[in-house]
């Protein structure tokens, strides 16, 4: 009777728990067959929601039976043994036992494969930490190439995530691009038959990220994943996190100028580097034409720019004309309700500002002075108001567009690298360029003499290039040129000679290094040709540091920055800039 | 590796630790039957107490008299049969199990495969080695009390000595029953895992030397190696993850073939020979330690290159019986740059071999140069004739090595950075005399011999505690007493107030409140007070413990040794051995007492 008690109850418990997974079936039943055809099931309600939250593993990426079993053998505790392993992988790092370290690593994205932070941290762990810890450059590239490995394992568990091919790419381009070691680097690369069996899964790099010399180039490979990360958020798989649209998208076309630059500095310097340049410029032309959204919501292209510009002026004309001279006279009347001292100081040109308390009087005066399209509009005759404020809205309108473009530019010095493509390829670039590569090969061979003449040669051509891309001075006057103008003075230095008088890029010397007073002459009409941004080279430096961390060129969130605001006003704490930009080439220093 | 690890010498352990420990053991004993007098006189009076207590004694000591081997082996033989009907055996095939399994798990492209496979077979051995032991002998004789099947045996003339030494011998037999299987298979998984065969991708004719040929390997197992062959046919591979292989040319011309033998250097056993490290500071003096070039781990110091700072091993015992020809000397320096210096070319440094004997003819043999590799045992040859520095006229001439080794066979070896701005690093066992390569196979019985007596110590525990808690319950304070031993160095940490976040309590509630292990508990002080009075009580009783418990982290290093192909020193066996045997003897005393006294309970 007892046995029989026990047998029924088991019967029931058994029932019960059949009838329990009914429910659950109905509810959890996983997705069948694909989806766009016929005779498929979407799933149960569970799965539905998993799919429709990119829940799932198999909408997250590769499922690994090892990573599965993994989880299943903690026993509920993942978080647990993740987080052992962390403490562990930080213990082997701190002991230098590096093959545990990427033993611990590798257990640990077993335990965590969708989690994009672990993969990130832990493979820049290995290829900027642990290889920097090595004293032989082989070693070094070997754990960076270890870290890029990793990443690329990553890829496939997470293959919605654009993050993770864009890491690849920067590492990829930056890390064995710009390491101290990068010549070296680059060398390991290009001839890591290995390493590019293992990349050519993920990247087309035999067919597309061949370089001047026919094997595969880091900065070219580079590009190849960001363009992966860019079809992940085209495609609408992924979208992108931590970073602007903007910054986001300018590493591709950015590593093929990276590309361009580093062939032409390990002495390529042919039709090579020429078609490296114009394929740079194509694609940041294109890159300039793509839509990006703004902090403030709107879409902009970074060609536009001028076309938005050269709109508001034109609104701004035609306000002008619905009512003339009323600009001038809202002006006026704001100027004669200006204190005293403020009119004397709006009266003086800035640079015979002077004193603690008339640099804040200008300003001040400067900004009540302004007379906005909306205060003309509310000033017009009431016949032609309607009018008058359609127009000014719209001349605001785009000017707000053209600053706020400028602002997106500035991040990621937009002019500066449309400039430079543009210069680069011209065949007199190219040229001057081989013989600056030219005479530094001599330097070393102390062939002091012959080094001079290629480096006049090169002058030479960099005069005739600026004298005939009068726009490009102030963005092409950056360190890469003046780096070679010290190396040529330190030349001339031997010779115990200085720099010519008629030296063709005195105005880059000038700039950068700061002459005496005597020597710097009074600006000539030429200055005006040029206008540049307030603060730009300052950001160009900047941003042409791209070691430093991407998310730092983040534009303002809520409003434009102030160079941004106002492109044309020079401004206080920048006065050398404006006097070293006008002094002309042609000036001379001894006279 | 690091060898952290103090191991002392076998004397001193002796008449040091262990005479100490064993008195520490003697008088614990005399505190326990002296708290048994005092609770049998509180209960039946003084002399009455005196008397059961001597009662008690009296029996053990005829217990122990009339101890029977072969009753011991007969219950040694019921304790192997019940493991085997409760289907033990299956843990071997739950070890067969993950080493099928092991590929998923294992990152084949390690730099030291070897190391991987070693440590992956080794640990896997070992935690289900200890969990068999633990199941096994915490359950046994509970179940046994439960069932009442133990009345059978203790009707019997058995004592409880035999029936406690019964057990563990028992147990253990059916442990080493599935560890030595476990160690076979392990070896040939291995041996299995590693062993790779290259062929020929590319090869050219060069004339350098004696090389006639150099080449690349196809690329197998995650690596390819660059060769080279002599004009007699024979050559060799570059070392690439840890390991090089043989060349031989077969043939001529363009129908030449190219053979690889097998790889060689993965699995070994090597001895060092270890000797003391001191230093010179930049300016010359002595000192204790190099510097600290701002390392967060404090294992190594560093010495200034293009200075007097110098790194000096003494090395005890170089006499010309053991070392004939000389002998090879083992680096594993670390380098710091304070300056890029040249990228693609190491830092120089030197070693200079010295006589410690101020007075003797010959100082100091002539500087060897050398380029400092990190990350792999960079091995130096010093051979028996070398050129040394004549400390009367300063010349440099041929002489021998002896010549530098003073009469009590100390030889000192020098090392210096010679390039300025950039440093060495260094510990003491960074630099050592490679004696041999002992036995591989010998060394991996050494490894699981580690392994053994752990699970020798876990049984003990077991059957001990199962004397008188119950099977779930014993399990779980065998348990509790392997994890606090293998922890045991945390814990003592924690214990003496080493580990910053204060005793378990303050470190509870740190957590829970978020609070940084640095500052002071933002509570009160009266507050504080009462946290850190509860966790002085515990971890009062936490240095106890930890004192009272195998360290098990201490035996499971010694698999590190045959991971990392460095010989288990015979120093570091006895030593375990000895400790493992002195716990056996001590918990299964326990053990007989307490089921002495559950018996008369029952």
């Amino acid at each position: 009777m007892i046995q029989n008690a026990s047998f029924q109850r088991k019967v029931l418990y058994l029932g019960l728990i059949a009838l329990l997974l009914i429910p659950l079936y109905v509810i959890g039943h996983p997705a069948t067959g694909d989806p766009t055809k016929l005779n498929s099931s979407p799933g149960g309600q569970l799965a539905q929601l998993r799919s429709e939250y990119d829940l799932a593993p198999t909408e997250l990426g590769e499922i690994d039976p090892a990573s599965e079993s993994m989880k299943l053998a903690t026993l509920g505790m993942k978080g647990i043994a993740a987080n052992v392993l962390l403490m562990k992988a930080n213990h082997y790092k701190k002991t230098e036992e590096w093959e545990k370290l990427i033993g611990a690593v590798n257990q640990l994205v077993k335990l965590q494969p969708h989690f994009v932070k672990v993969w990130e941290y832990q493979s820049h762990n290995l290829s900027y930490n642990v290889s920097v810890e090595q004293d032989d450059y082989k070693f070094r590239y070997a754990w960076v190439k270890k870290g890029i490995e990793f990443l690329t394992k990553g890829v496939r568990y997470n293959r919605h995530e654009p993050k993770m091919p864009w890491t690849v790419g920067w590492y990829t381009g930056q890390k064995i691009g710009r390491a101290d070691e990068h010549e070296q680097f680059r060398r390991l690369f290009a001839d890591d038959k290995d390493f590019h069996v293992v990349l050519s899964q993920y990247v087309p790099i035999d067919t597309e990220a061949r370089g001047a010399d026919q094997r595969p180039d880091n900065w070219l490979t580079s590009r190849l994943w960001y363009e992966n990360a860019y079809s992940i958020v085209e495609t609408g798989l992924g979208p992108i996190r931590g970073k602007s649209e903007h910054i986001f998208y300018s590493d591709g076309p950015k590593a093929l100028m990276n590309y361009a630059n580093a062939i032409e500095t390990e002495g390529v310097l042919d039709e090579k580097a020429q078609y490296a340049w114009r394929r740079a410029g194509e694609s940041w032309y294109i890159y300039g034409d793509r839509v990006v959204r703004t902090s403030w919501g709107t879409l902009i292209r970074l060609n536009d720019e001028e076309s938005a510009r050269a709109e508001a002026l034109r609104f701004s004309d035609e306000l002008d004309k619905l009512v003339p001279g009323l600009r001038e006279r809202i002006r006026q009347e704001k100027i004669a309700a200006l204190t005293e001292p403020e009119r004397v100081a709006l009266a003086k040109a800035w640079e015979e500002i002077s004193g603690e308390l008339e640099i804040p009087r200008k300003y001040q005066a400067e900004h009540k002075t302004q007379v906005s399209y909306q205060e003309v509009a509310e000033a017009s005759p009431s016949d032609v108001r309607a009018r008058a404020f359609r127009l000014a809205k719209q001349a605001s309108d785009k000017e707000t567009e053209a600053t706020r473009i400028a602002s997106y530019r500035n991040n990621v010095n937009f002019n500066y690298w449309k400039a430079r493509c543009g210069v680069e390829q011209l065949p007199r670039t190219v040229n001057a360029r081989r013989h600056v590569f030219e005479a530094k090969r001599l330097m070393e061979q102390a062939s002091i003499d012959e080094a001079k003449e290629e480096f006049e040669l090169a002058w030479q051509d960099w005069g005739v290039t600026f004298r005939e891309h009068r726009e490009l001075v102030n963005e092409l006057t950056d360190d890469d040129l003046f780096e070679d103008i010290q190396e040529y003075m330190k030349l001339l230095g031997q010779l115990d000679e200085e720099l010519p008088p008629d030296f063709a890029l005195r105005e880059i010397v000038s700039k950068y290094m700061p002459m005496p007073a005597s020597e710097s002459q009074a600006p000539p009409a030429e200055a005006d040709v040029t206008p540049s941004t307030p603060g730009a080279s300052a950001d160009k430096e900047q941003s042409k540091d791209e070691s430093a961390s991407s998310e730092s060129e983040k534009p303002a969130a809520t409003a434009p920055t102030p160079a941004a605001e106002s492109t044309d006003a020079p401004k206080e704490g920048k006065p050398a800039e404006p006097a070293a930009e006008s002094i002309p080439p042609e000036s001379t220093s001894d006279e | 590796m690091t060898f952290d690890q103090v191991i002392p010498d076998f004397g001193e352990y002796l008449f040091g630790g262990f005479v100490l420990s064993l008195i520490r053991v003697a008088l614990l004993i005399a505190a326990g039957v002296f708290i048994g007098f005092l609770v049998a006189s509180l209960r039946r009076g003084p002399v009455e107490g005196f008397y059961s207590v001597a009662k008690v004694i009296a029996s053990s000591v005829n217990d122990l008299v009339n101890w029977s081997l072969r009753r011991t082996i007969a219950m040694a033989s019921l304790a192997v049969q019940e493991a085997i009907r409760r289907l033990v055996l299956i843990v071997f095939v739950v070890f067969v199990v993950i080493l099928l399994f092991a590929g998923w798990y294992l990152d084949t492209q390690s730099e030291n495969p070897a190391k991987l496979y070693l440590s992956f077979v080794l640990t896997a051995s070992n935690f289900l080695v200890v969990l068999l032991a633990l199941f096994l002998s915490a359950f046994s004789l509970p179940a046994d009390i439960k069932n009442r099947t133990i009345y059978t045996i203790v009707t019997k003339p058995v004592r409880a000595w035999e029936i406690v030494l019964g057990r563990i011998l028992g147990f253990v037999t059916v442990g080493t029953m599935l560890l030595v299987p476990m160690g076979i298979v392990s070896y040939f998984f291995v041996q299995r895992g590693l062993s790779h065969d290259h062929a020929v991708e590319q090869v050219a004719a060069v004339a350098a030397g004696n090389v006639t040929q150099t080449g690349e390997t196809t690329f197998d197992s995650h690596h390819r190696h660059t060769f080279k062959v002599y004009d007699d046919g024979t050559g060799e591979t570059d070392v690439v993850k840890r390991h090089w292989h043989t060349v031989t040319k077969v043939g001529e011309g363009d129908s030449a073939t190219y053979e690889f033998g097998p790889s060689i250097g993965l699995l070994q056993a090597r001895v060092p020979v270890f000797g003391g490290l001191k230093f010179k500071d930049r300016a010359g003096a002595d000192t204790s330690e190099g510097i600290n070039v701002g390392s967060e781990w404090a294992y190594r110091t560093y010495i200034e290159g293009g200075s007097l700072a110098a790194a000096i091993w003494t090395f005890e015992g170089v006499t010309p019986e053991r070392y004939p020809e000389g002998f090879d000397l083992e680096m594993n320096l670390r380098v710091f740059r304070t300056h890029k210096g040249d990228m693609e070319k190491g830092v120089l440094g030197s070693i200079v071999l010295r006589n410690p004997n101020a007075s003797a003819k010959i100082r100091r043999s002539e500087a060897i140069t050398f380029t400092a590799k990190e990350y792999v045992s960079d091995k130096q040859t010093i051979r028996n004739n070398i050129r040394v520095v004549d400390q009367e006229d300063g010349s440099i001439r041929d002489g021998q090595l002896f010549d530098l080794v003073d009469d009590e066979g100390r030889l000192e070896v020098w090392i210096q950075c010679g390039e300025r701005s950039q440093y060495y690093g260094m510990a003491e066992k960074d630099v050592y005399i490679l004696d041999r390569d002992a036995p591989f196979i010998a060394n991996l019985a050494k490894g699981y011999a580690g392994i053994w007596l752990q699970m020798v110590m876990v049984t003990s525990f077991g059957v001990m505690f199962s004397t008188f808690l119950s099977g779930a319950v014993a399990m779980m304070a065998t348990l509790s007493s392997f994890v606090v031993g293998y922890f045991s160095t945390f814990i003592f940490e924690v214990a003496t107030g080493a580990k910053e976040g204060g005793g378990p309590l303050e470190s509870l509630f740190r957590i829970v409140t978020q609070q940084n292990v640095q500052v002071d508990l933002e509570i009160g002080k009266t507050p504080t007070s009462i946290i850190q009075g509860v966790d002085l009580v515990a971890m009062m009783s936490m240095r106890v413990m930890t004192g009272m418990l195998p360290d098990y982290a201490n035996f499971m290093g010694t698999t590190e040794y045959v991971a990392n192909g460095y010989n288990i020193d015979g120093t570091l066996m006895s030593i375990q051995l000895l400790t493992a045997f002195c716990y056996v003897l001590v918990v299964s005393l326990v053990a007989y007492y307490l089921l002495k006294t559950r018996e008369i309970a029952a």
